[in-house]
């Protein structure tokens, strides 16, 4: 299981990174993780929403309800202009850290 | 299907402020939830399997509650209610008004410093500006008073090096009056005091004897009764006397009918024939901070008197048609003429002439300018400030432009919105700056040292308020427009990335960075000229002043009436004073003298025996009237030959002089000045048996100018003060000493008591003022910036601190980290204090003439100066770097 602390940091960019594609909505959020990850990254309800809320009042995300005939009303978050931006920061950012880390720790990567 | 919503809201409660807010994560948890136990079900569990899987996710329901209201609780600012472009322009600047209110209160600890610094910055220079204004720039509160001008009598090839000036004698203005054609009126003027009895206890009042034609000059006519008459000028009808509003009122009690009324002055009746009005002064150089209590006549026969004897103050108005050129050429030409018509009385020299405001203010014109240059560096610093806290504000609310962008805000709304917002702020602070100004403007006013001129003239008007509150709107709104037009123009491209935090972009802080540099900068110069000011007093306090300050005391008398027509009378009183005043316990030695050291004095032509005519005419001479144990009684050193004794005073007795070492060297360079002879005017050969040490003159700043001392009866009757040394505090002993004087004449008042130590701070009272209110300004400035490199360095650490996480996560030491911080703040500093040191050097021959006893240019206090700057930077920066060197790593990355 991935350390808890790198995944606490890197919530954000797993969350952008997901609704980057489309609009999504919480538990989609989640269960796309879950999926692309192997069941390495899982977000439970407790740290899911937090973090979005926390994103949304950042304005990196918009949420919007929707509500579709036949279904219950859902919350879909999709990504802002700035929220985009962030992405691309932030996969720099990653980019760069995992690089220095196989040079330095002789990590290897798939 | 389980009711999730009524599971979430009986579990977590007050998730947000807003009951609707509440309802929506309620909602889309439930929702949450529900699809989780679907997917479950669908995955083959059984209900209750799904149940407990699901119930699992919020089983810490305390815990996900608090983590949702920390999420939720900062949320953004609400905005303002989208404003309907169809409703009228004041609905809606009411409505963004209103906000702005709101968001000062919220924001208190923000609002209070703008405001305050606003206050403290604009006000102070209000203040400043008004005492500049009032004293230097407003003309003199008299009719055409570009007209009026003061006539000296100059040569500025005079060895005086006292501004090649001097008061005029009589019969040089009697002869200017006769034949010059450029003035409506020509005055010749004598400050003196004068002894008022026959109204209870004797008292001293400050008199002005002038001659006719004074009032009309000024165009001010009494206010009962009228003015002086030329006949009036004449022996046997000048016993006449105009009384000033203040002693009218507080010494004759208002009495209406005072127009006849008799007032003893010096002895002798006086009719009073006029009341100035309410505040008329008559402007005079020697008469500043000290109000004319009584006009009186100067009669012709004492005009006549002593071709080279200058004592009178001349005061003139130009004819309409003149200009100040043609006066003087006129001038010269009769002066020229005066020269040649008596060559062996008159020194060379011309008639100067120079209008009357640049007289009264000329002195103390450069240091008021330069308090307010201070002041005006005071309040950019200031400026700068509080542009660098709008900064940072607009920084952080990136995020909430970003959403208004977002929502179609344009740039030009943003930008208004933000301006309308801070309104309210700057309304404050502006009325905070007018109270500070006139409160400032009061106390300054009081402090202010009364040797300097115009102060009862200093007032807060209604135009300096109202500039006053414009320039702190100006300054305000500009101050928070101009980070608003940046961060509005960022706000859509780099939006919320983290919230004003994250990785530190050089844009991002370069307009604090540049702000910190120039308010560095311009405290730079502050501090210099503070420090040169400062430096300048204690040269000035340290010096060595020729006479003893120490347990010597002062007082005014100045024997008057019949009694004392003769000068071997006031000679007389003087002794029998001094003799008797000696008997006291704790006296060690009393004497007299005419002028005291550092309140200018009278001169003479001196003429050297032996010389030439056309070379023996000596320098131009202080003469000092003294008694014998005069020198003992303040400390000057006798450095050869001998002091003057009781002998020598007797008409029989050889006429002989002490003089000082600046005229020794002067006047018998090459020869010892013992048993040398001149002449001061009168006839009279004096012969000189011995040298004193030098005391200044007319200031501590001054050069010692030649100077004889006599006690010759001829001299005597200009005797006026009696100096006493005491082995204790002379002033405990001041009840007894008048009490002693009063037994020798009880007619004779005694006017002003002080020490020699406060003769000196008198006479540096100008300069003290200048240098704290200097210092003051400089403190303030030192203050401000230690406080804007704190801040800034505060700031850069939470930017970088994610920075500052990976460095210590890759190893870097503490001290590696305190050094990153120190060494960004000294870069900062370190340009601030270059730039200042070239403005300091640029700047140095502004202040020439106020430093004294050193170059302006000194290197050491220049450097001095800069290192000091440093530091204090380097100090304001030590917190922020200590807290980045103390960084948790695991904390430092999880920031966002």
């Amino acid at each position: 299981m991935a350390n808890h602390e790198i995944k606490k940091g890197s919530a954000a960019f797993l969350i952008l990174a997901v609704i980057e594609e489309r609009p999504r909505h919480g538990y989609d959020i989640s269960r796309l993780i879950e999926s692309r990850s192997g069941g390495t990254l899982r977000f439970h309800v407790a740290s899911l929403y937090p973090t979005l809320y926390r994103m949304e009042k950042r304005g990196l995300i918009a949420g919007r309800w929707v509500e579709k005939a036949g279904q219950r009303r859902r919350r879909y978050y999709r990504l802002t202009p700035a929220g985009k931006a962030a992405l691309a920061e932030h996969r720099t950012n990653w980019e760069t850290f995992i690089l220095a880390l196989k040079r330095v720790a002789g990590l290897r990567t798939a | 299907m389980t009711d999730w919503k009524s599971h979430l809201r009986d579990r977590l409660s007050a998730l947000a402020a807003d009951p609707a807010r509440e309802a929506d994560i309620i909602d889309e948890l439930a929702q949450h939830l529900a699809d989780l136990e679907d997917a479950a079900l669908r995955r083959g569990a059984t209900p209750e399997a799904a149940y407990a899987a699901t119930l699992a996710e919020v089983a810490d329901d305390r815990a996900l509650a608090r983590a949702i209201r920390r999420a939720d609780m900062s949320r953004p600012r609400p905005m303002p209610p989208p404003v309907d472009p169809h409703a009228s322009l004041f609905v809606g600047l009411a409505l963004e008004l209103r906000h702005g209110f709101r968001q000062l209160v919220r924001a208190p600890a923000f609002a209070a410093t703008v405001i305050v610094l606003m206050a403290l910055g604009i006000g102070l220079s209000a203040a400043t500006f008004s005492v500049v204004r009032n004293v230097l720039l407003e003309p003199l509160p008299f009719r055409s008073p570009e007209q009026l001008t003061v006539v000296w009598w100059g040569n500025k090839a005079w060895t005086t090096d006292f501004e090649g000036s001097a008061p005029v004698s009589g019969p040089n203005f009697l002869d200017w009056r006769a034949q010059s054609r450029s003035f409506e009126h020509l005055v010749a003027t004598s400050p003196s005091g004068v002894n008022l009895t026959g109204l209870g206890q004797a008292e001293r009042l400050i008199a002005t004897a002038t001659t006719a034609g004074l009032f009309e000059m000024l165009r001010t006519g009494a206010s009962l009764g009228r003015t002086f008459r030329p006949d009036e000028e004449q022996p046997g009808r000048n016993k006449v006397a105009i009384l000033s509003d203040a002693f009218w009122r507080n010494r004759l009690g208002a009495d209406p009918h005072v127009l006849g009324r008799s007032v003893t002055l010096n002895g002798e009746p006086f009719t009073v024939i006029g009341v100035m009005p309410r505040g008329f002064q008559h402007p005079s150089p020697w008469a500043i901070g000290q109000p004319t209590d009584v006009w009186i006549p100067l009669s012709l026969q004492v005009l006549r008197a002593g071709r080279g004897n200058n004592r009178y103050v001349v005061l003139g108005r130009l004819k309409r048609d003149v200009t100040l050129a043609a006066a003087q050429t006129e001038m010269t030409a009769i002066s020229e003429r005066l020269v040649r018509a008596y060559p062996a009385v008159d020194n060379p020299g011309v008639a100067l002439l120079i209008p009357l405001r640049k007289v009264l203010v000329g002195r103390v014109s450069l240091r008021l300018w330069m308090l307010l240059g201070a002041s005006t560096l005071v309040l950019l610093v200031v400026c700068l400030n509080v542009a660098g806290l709008f900064v940072v504000r607009a920084l952080r609310r990136q995020g909430e432009m970003a959403i208004r962008a977002g929502l179609g805000a344009g740039r030009g709304r943003l930008v208004r919105q933000f301006a309308i917002e801070h309104l309210p702020m700057c309304v404050l602070g502006g009325g905070a700056s007018v109270a500070v100004a006139v409160v400032a403007t009061r106390a300054l006013r009081a402090i202010m040292p009364p040797s300097i001129p115009r102060i009862e003239e200093i007032t807060v008007d209604a135009s300096i308020l109202a500039c006053t509150l414009a320039l702190s709107l100006v300054v305000a709104l500009v101050a928070s427009v101009a980070p608003a037009l940046t961060a509005s123009r960022r706000a859509l491209v780099d939006g919320l990335r983290h919230g004003g935090r994250g990785p530190a972009s050089s844009r991002r802080a370069t307009g604090r960075r540049v702000l910190v540099v120039a308010q560095f900068a311009l405290t730079l110069v502050l501090a210099h000229g503070a420090a040169l000011m400062l430096r300048s007093y204690w040269t000035l306090r340290a010096m060595d002043k020729g006479f003893d300050t120490g347990h010597v005391l002062t007082l005014t008398l100045r024997p008057s009436g019949p009694r004392y027509k003769q000068p071997e009378a006031v000679g007389a009183f003087f002794e029998e004073a001094a003799r008797r005043v000696e008997t006291l316990p704790g006296v060690t030695r009393a004497a007299a003298i005419s002028r005291l050291p550092l309140e200018g004095g009278n001169n003479s032509t001196a003429i050297i025996e032996g010389r030439d005519p056309s070379q023996g005419r000596g320098p131009l001479v202080e003469t000092r009237a003294i008694t014998s144990g005069y020198f003992d009684a303040m400390g000057i050193r006798l450095l050869s030959g001998r002091a003057l004794g009781a002998l020598d005073g007797t008409p029989d007795s050889l006429p002989v002089v002490v003089i000082n070492q600046t005229m020794a060297r002067r006047c018998w360079p090459d020869a010892d000045a013992l048993g040398k002879r001149l002449g001061l005017g009168g006839g009279l050969w004096l012969t000189v048996v011995g040298i004193v040490a030098d005391t200044r003159q007319w200031g501590l700043e001054y050069p010692p100018l030649p100077e004889a001392y006599s006690n010759h009866p001829a001299y005597l009757s200009n005797l006026q003060f009696l100096v006493v040394r005491a082995a204790t505090d002379p002033v405990a002993l001041a009840p007894a000493i008048r009490r002693e004087i009063a037994k020798v004449d009880k007619d004779v008042p005694v006017g002003r008591v002080r020490t020699m130590a406060d003769v000196v701070d008198r006479a540096v009272a100008e300069r003290q003022f200048g240098t704290w209110l200097g210092s003051l300004f400089a403190i303030t400035g030192l203050s401000l910036v230690m406080a804007a490199i704190y801040a800034l360095m505060s700031f850069f650490v939470a930017q970088r601190t994610s920075e500052i996480g990976v460095r210590l996560a890759f190893g870097a030491t503490r001290n590696g980290v305190l050094r990153l911080v120190l060494a960004n703040a000294l870069t900062l500093v370190g340009i601030g204090t270059a730039i200042g040191l070239v403005a300091v050097v640029l700047s140095a021959n502004l202040a020439a003439s106020l430093v004294y006893g050193f170059s302006p240019n000194d290197p050491v206090m220049v450097a001095a100066g800069a290192v000091c700057l440093i530091a204090i930077g380097l100090a304001g920066s030590l917190v922020p770097a200590w807290r980045a060197a103390r960084l948790d790593p695991a904390d430092a990355l999880r920031a966002e």
